[in-house]
């Protein structure tokens, strides 16, 4: 019965592990910090390869040990005699204090100079954006590149480190990108910066990663990566300002964006601006139509259904601040032409 | 404790279980110290976190601008804290000739320091209370800025631990009045003036730290 | 020893009167020693134990379901069990039960219970007191738990972080108010019991005990106590700060007005590190009594067991910025801070090492108490080595509020501390009931909850490695998160299981025959006397002259150094022959303190403080009135009853002055009543 047990552990042990490995490899995860894609997330993820194998090798040693004694210490049935009673040995105390130290101390010399590598100086040749979180969502502009200004995406070079100055217009928000780099709190009244970067273009997914209120899952983001023409080109379409429909059913919407309250709120560059200190209350949606997301990045834009649900009614994300009373089907359809317009 | 005294011990009929060191034996405990005098102790040193944690507090957001309303610095009149500081510290000293007089028997004397001791204390929460008021007239209300609320719950705090010491010290006094508080008992008086010390203590480093250090 | 007062007569003075005064009060003193009114009013450490083990294990059971629905809103993509607000309320409320409301005491109840049997004292140093924190923990518990009927529950994390917490523009309801006053009240429950076992330790242990004589599980105690009393205010103040804030208008983490919102988290971590070390080092003191009873064996390197703990206890003051490594503290404090982390794995690992060589070379009896310590070495094994991993605060900001950190801090506190605490019920039970729990059950129990635990917080490591966050209520389909997700929830189902079995050994254990004294053939002085102990505890005191003194009692070398059982040691309470003992004589007539109703009356008046705090202040004022009536009323009430009618007194170590004001009326000046 009782060999049994050690048996039946160690079967245990065997597949489980195997689960957990497969499940490790397999999958596509486009969040995964184990599949870095910049050079600050390799840096990070360098420091932690050695670490986590040398933590594997304790691991397997100490486990090994408890395993061994479990299996080769057991009492046999009918042993009543007792074993020698060692009360310690101060040699074997000191060694395994040492050893554990000088282990931690080779791990200290690699960790420390990182810690200060990635500090908060801004990198040369990088570019500047200006990070605001809010519940719940992210607003990006880009104070180097004229008036451009965002949510939810993140537009960056490929092969240029992009320093983020960030802060939050609410309660403590957290970027986080894990293939380009690490998180950094984005904490109202304070401002603090990062540095990200992607090697190669592509899509890189990102989420706010401290508790913010009811929607903190719903607070998502992009950073979409383009080689340098292709961001180029990007700046240059932001600077270009849709132009406010003057017939049909997109400058009924456009009407109805005003009649609704949606401009009090929704900055349109060129057609609604909002007056506000600080900015604006709820993302800017000049380029809306330039995005595949909305709602902190949660909804596809490119999926109608979702746009309308979303006007039908906002508080499907919990917590929205968005309220924008009962529309028509007619109204909805509206809207959706005008916002189409604004690309 | 002479041996004449404990000769005359008596002994309540299952009533209270006396301490070790005027029981005089002195195997009661583990350490000789009663577990009274211990506890109060090691509640201080937690006391000690408590204030130290309210301190930094204050500490913090003393070097931030303010939005709105005054400073605290700019409100302090020095002259006056220094002198119900003095009166706090006074007190200190009536607390120990207090625990002298018990400890000598002397239980007319120990009313006359315990009330003089609760007096003195009385007269430094009236001065915070004299000040909290001066404050809040020249603007500074506890909800008017970071340094304001930091200072009024730091100094607040402060002077509801006097306050409770002033009731511990007129207890005592009841106490003596109506005979419970023999000579055998002049521990109490001790613990009560540990604490006592304690919040003196306390008020000196708040004094020294909020009120002078620049 | 002469139990007196040593005023003398001649030096009355005016005032000073002998009359002898009843004890005031509304109440009669309760008398009854059996029945449930006799739980409501006891003052002794072990039936305070088993009511604070008793509540724990109700919102263990609370705070499980909790889980489960987590579990099951996460089990797949855009899960729809719960609103965004009911998960952010079940999360909340999981942590904060876990943490305040389940392992604390628990290990409050083990504390309560071992540690005066342990040192061989009657009682704990001020068993009015010791009641009074139960009383208010559980006055707390319930608080906060009112809230789900009063408005909602708190939904802003165990850690609260400002300026979530505090504006009430972003949690307007009241949830968090019954959080910021209920974990109030249940800190002071922790303050006093820290101070009472403090002063238990330090000065009621037995002659000869010695410190370093201390069963490991009262060192560890000890350094847990040490910590609440330094770590409880703090929270206290960061708690203070946030009340105000919220129900009077402070500043203190207002934005707008220029506050800094790392001041709570720095408040909230200076307290939340050392309680980390209070949530697992009693339990670690649990498993070092464990494994050397089934191992045949003492405990190996019982000084370095001691060092390494009180070690612990030292360092863990210097690393709560770790928490905070994505905060933006800068590079210095990272670094100091990272150091510190590394290290602290030291004396941790020390234990680790020390329970290893324990089990090397002895007689191993896989027991349900020694499955659940070894599990819970192994399992803390990985808990500290994810840990390590955080210290390498560069990649910390990939882990941080990642499922890879909810994956490390349930290795520690469930693998860790819960199976400790397990390991300690299956092998006191018998002492505390005087009946086993069935092995068969229990040995069901064991590997259902340890291949659950692992299927659960295993996967959470990949989880949390591959970007899922922590604290959020959905995920997207796509992310790679669905298969380890499902895994997780199927094993939090298996831990639910292994719970009922559980407690299906508990509801049979009351059929099982008598345990016997010492079932386990065990070292420390609880295993001296019978089982359930006596409510005096040892007949006679016990002089200790050595560590493990009751197995040294119990065994000696023969003249070939081989072990041999001797046939001439006392048991120190009356022992039946049926539990393997002989006789002892009977106690004298002992003094123990007197059952009071004034605990749980003063208890009462905090959470009406509370309630008016946050609906009418006119509660405040009556619960302010009941504690102040209840702070006079416990003061002259004498700790023991002069009419309850004790023969002898022969107060050995019973002393209960709690409070300054104590006023124990001496009787009639010259009458000496003759205590033998």
């Amino acid at each position: 019965m009782k060999v049994l047990q050690s048996r039946r552990l160690l079967r245990w042990l065997g597949p489980a592990t195997m689960v957990l490995v497969l499940g490790a490899c397999a999958g596509d995860a486009p969040q995964d910090a184990l599949d870095p894609a910049g050079p600050y997330a390799r840096s990070v993820h360098n420091l932690f390869v050695p670490v986590f194998w040398v933590a594997v090798a304790v691991f397997v040693l100490v486990q090994g040990a408890i395993v061994f004694a479990v299996i080769k210490f057991r009492r046999k049935d009918g042993d009543d005699a007792w074993p020698e009673q060692t009360h310690g040995n101060t040699r074997l105390e000191v060694g395994w204090t040492i050893l554990p130290a000088l282990v931690l101390a080779v791990m200290a010399v690699f960790t420390v100079p990182v810690i200060f590598e990635l500090d908060d100086k801004r990198p040369d040749e990088s570019i500047l954006v200006e990070v605001t979180g809010q519940q719940y969502w992210w607003a990006f502009s880009y104070p180097e590149h004229g008036d451009i200004v965002t949510a939810n995406e993140l537009h960056i070079p490929a092969g240029r480190p992009v320093f983020l100055e960030m802060t939050s217009e609410d309660v403590v928000h957290s970027f986080w990108s894990p293939r380009l780099n690490g998180k950094r709190d984005v904490t109202p009244g304070r401002v603090h910066t990062w540095t990200i970067e992607a090697d190669e273009p592509g899509v890189y997914s990102g989420q706010c990663a401290e508790f913010c209120g009811a929607s903190h899952a719903n607070m998502r983001l992009k950073v979409v990566a383009h080689d340098e023409a292709g961001f180029d080109a990007w700046v240059e379409s932001q600077h270009q300002l849709p132009e406010a429909p003057t017939d049909g059913l997109a400058a009924e919407g456009f009407e109805l964006f005003e009649t609704r309250g949606c401009a009090a709120c929704h900055d349109v560059r060129g057609q609604y601006e909002v007056v506000s200190e600080t900015s604006p209350p709820a993302p800017d949606l000049t380029h809306l139509f330039t995005r595949d997301c909305f709602a902190g990045c949660i909804y596809d834009l490119n999926d109608r259904n979702e746009v309308e649900a979303w006007l039908r009614d906002p508080q499907r994300k919990a917590g929205s601040l968005m309220v924008i009373g009962e529309l028509s089907e007619a109204d909805i359809d509206a809207l959706y032409a005008y916002l189409e317009t604004l690309r | 404790m002479s041996t004449t005294e404990q000769s005359t011990m008596v002994v309540p009929p299952g009533g209270h279980e006396p301490h070790a060191e005027h029981a005089g034996g002195g195997h009661h405990t583990s350490t000789g110290l009663s577990n009274e005098k211990m506890a109060m102790w090691t509640f201080l040193g937690s006391e000690c976190l408590l204030f130290g944690g309210l301190i930094s507090t204050f500490l913090l957001y003393r070097g931030k601008e303010v939005v709105s309303g005054p400073e605290v610095r700019e409100l302090y009149d020095i002259p006056f804290t220094s002198v119900s500081s003095f009166i706090l510290l006074m007190s200190s000293l009536t607390m120990v000739l207090a625990l002298s007089a018990i400890q000598r028997g002397n239980h007319r004397q120990l009313r006359t320091w315990l009330l003089t001791t609760a007096l003195l204390g009385s007269t430094f929460v009236a001065g915070q209370v004299y000040e909290f008021t001066a404050f809040y007239r020249e603007g500074l209300g506890f909800t008017t800025n970071i340094q304001s609320s930091a200072f009024y719950v730091l100094t607040g705090f402060h002077g509801a631990h006097v306050t409770i010491g002033i009731v511990m010290l007129l207890s005592l006094f009841v106490m003596s009045h109506r005979g419970s508080l023999p000579t055998g008992r002049s521990e109490t008086v001790e613990i009560v003036g540990l604490y006592w010390h304690f919040v003196d203590i306390v008020w000196i480093i708040i004094f020294t730290v909020i009120y002078l250090v620049p | 020893m002469a139990l007196t007062d040593d005023r003398p007569v001649l030096e009355l003075t005016a005032g000073e009167d002998a009359e002898r005064r009843e004890p005031l009060g509304v109440f009669r003193r309760p008398t009854a020693t059996t029945g449930w009114r006799s739980w409501l009013t006891s003052v002794d450490h072990k039936k305070i134990g088993i009511m604070y083990g008793a509540t724990a294990m109700v919102f263990f059971a609370i705070g499980g379901l909790e889980a489960l629905l987590i579990r099951t809103q996460l089990a797949t993509p855009d899960g729809q069990v719960l609103s965004e607000q009911a998960y952010n309320q079940a999360f909340t409320m999981h942590g904060t039960t876990m943490v305040f409301l389940v392992i604390m005491p628990m290990l409050a109840a083990f504390a309560n219970y071992l540690i005066p049997l342990m040192i061989g004292a009657r009682d704990v140093a001020f068993p009015r007191l010791n009641a009074l924190s139960y009383w208010i923990f559980l006055a707390g518990g319930l608080f906060l738990y009112s809230s789900f009927f009063l408005g909602g529950a708190p939904d802003n994390g165990w850690t609260s972080y400002a300026p979530l917490s505090n504006n009430l523009a972003y949690s307007p309801g009241m949830g968090q108010d019954f959080w910021t006053l209920g974990l109030q009240i249940t800190g002071i429950a922790s303050l006093a019991s820290a101070v009472n076992l403090i002063v238990t330790v330090i000065n009621m242990r037995a002659p000869g005990m010695t410190l370093m004589r201390m069963p490991i599980f009262v060192w560890m105690s000890l350094v847990a106590q040490f910590l609440l009393l330094f770590a409880i205010p703090v929270i206290t103040v960061a708690l203070f700060l946030l009340m105000f804030d919220r129900l009077f208008g402070a500043n203190f983490f207002n934005v707008a007005e220029g506050a800094d919102p790392l001041l709570w988290q720095h408040l909230f971590w200076i307290f939340g590190h050392p309680e980390v070390y209070i949530l697992i080092l009693p339990a670690f003191g649990i498993i070092s009594e464990v494994i050397p009873a089934f191992a045949r064996k003492p405990l190996f390197g019982y000084p370095f067991m001691v060092f390494s703990g009180v070690a612990i206890g030292f360092m863990g003051w210097g690393v709560w910025a770790h928490h905070m490594f994505a905060s933006g503290l800068g590079p210095v404090s990272v670094a100091a801070f990272s150091l510190s982390t590394m290290f602290i794995a030291v004396p941790t690992g020390v234990k680790i090492f020390n329970w290893i060589a324990t089990l090397w070379n002895g007689k191993l009896n896989f027991t349900v108490p020694m499955l659940f310590a070894v599990a819970l070495v192994s399992q803390f094994v990985i808990g500290g080595l994810s840990g390590v991993t955080h210290s390498v605060a560069p990649h910390d900001t990939q882990q941080h509020d990642t499922y890879y950190i909810v994956a490390h801090f349930h290795y520690v506190l469930f693998g860790g501390s819960m199976f400790g605490i397990f390991a300690g019920v299956y092998f006191w039970w018998p002492k505390v009931f005087g009946r086993m729990l069935s092995e068969t059950i229990g040995k069901a129990h064991f590997w259902l909850m340890f291949a659950g635990f692992n299927l659960t917080f295993g996967p959470m490591h990949i989880l949390g490695l591959q970007g899922q966050p922590r604290r959020t209520a959905t995920y997207a389909e796509g992310m790679g998160w669905d298969l380890m997700n499902q895994l997780a929830t199927w094993g939090s189902y298996l831990i639910a299981a292994s719970f009922l079995l559980w407690i299906f050994n508990v509801v049979k254990s009351r059929a099982n025959p008598p345990a016997g004294a010492d079932p386990w053939d065990a070292r420390t002085l609880e295993w001296s006397i019978s089982s359930p102990p006596p409510a005096h505890n040892f007949d006679i005191e016990p002089t200790v002259s050595q560590l493990d003194e009751w197995w040294h009692r119990k065994y000696g070398e023969d003249d070939h150094g081989v072990i041999v059982r001797r046939d001439d040691y006392e048991w120190m309470s009356v022992v039946g022959p049926e539990e393997g003992g002989t006789s002892a004589p009977p106690p004298e007539s002992i003094h123990l303190p007197s059952p009071s109703y004034w605990p749980i009356v003063l208890a009462l008046g905090l959470p009406l403080i509370a309630y008016g705090l946050l609906f009418t202040y006119w509660l405040s004022a009556l619960g302010g009135l009941v504690l102040i009536a209840s702070v006079y009323g416990w003061s002259l009430e004498p700790s023991v009853d002069p009419d309850a009618g004790h023969g002898h007194v022969e107060p050995d170590r019973v002393d209960d002055d709690d409070d300054p004001g104590t006023a124990a009326d001496p009787v009639a000046a010259g009458t000496t009543e003759e205590p033998s």
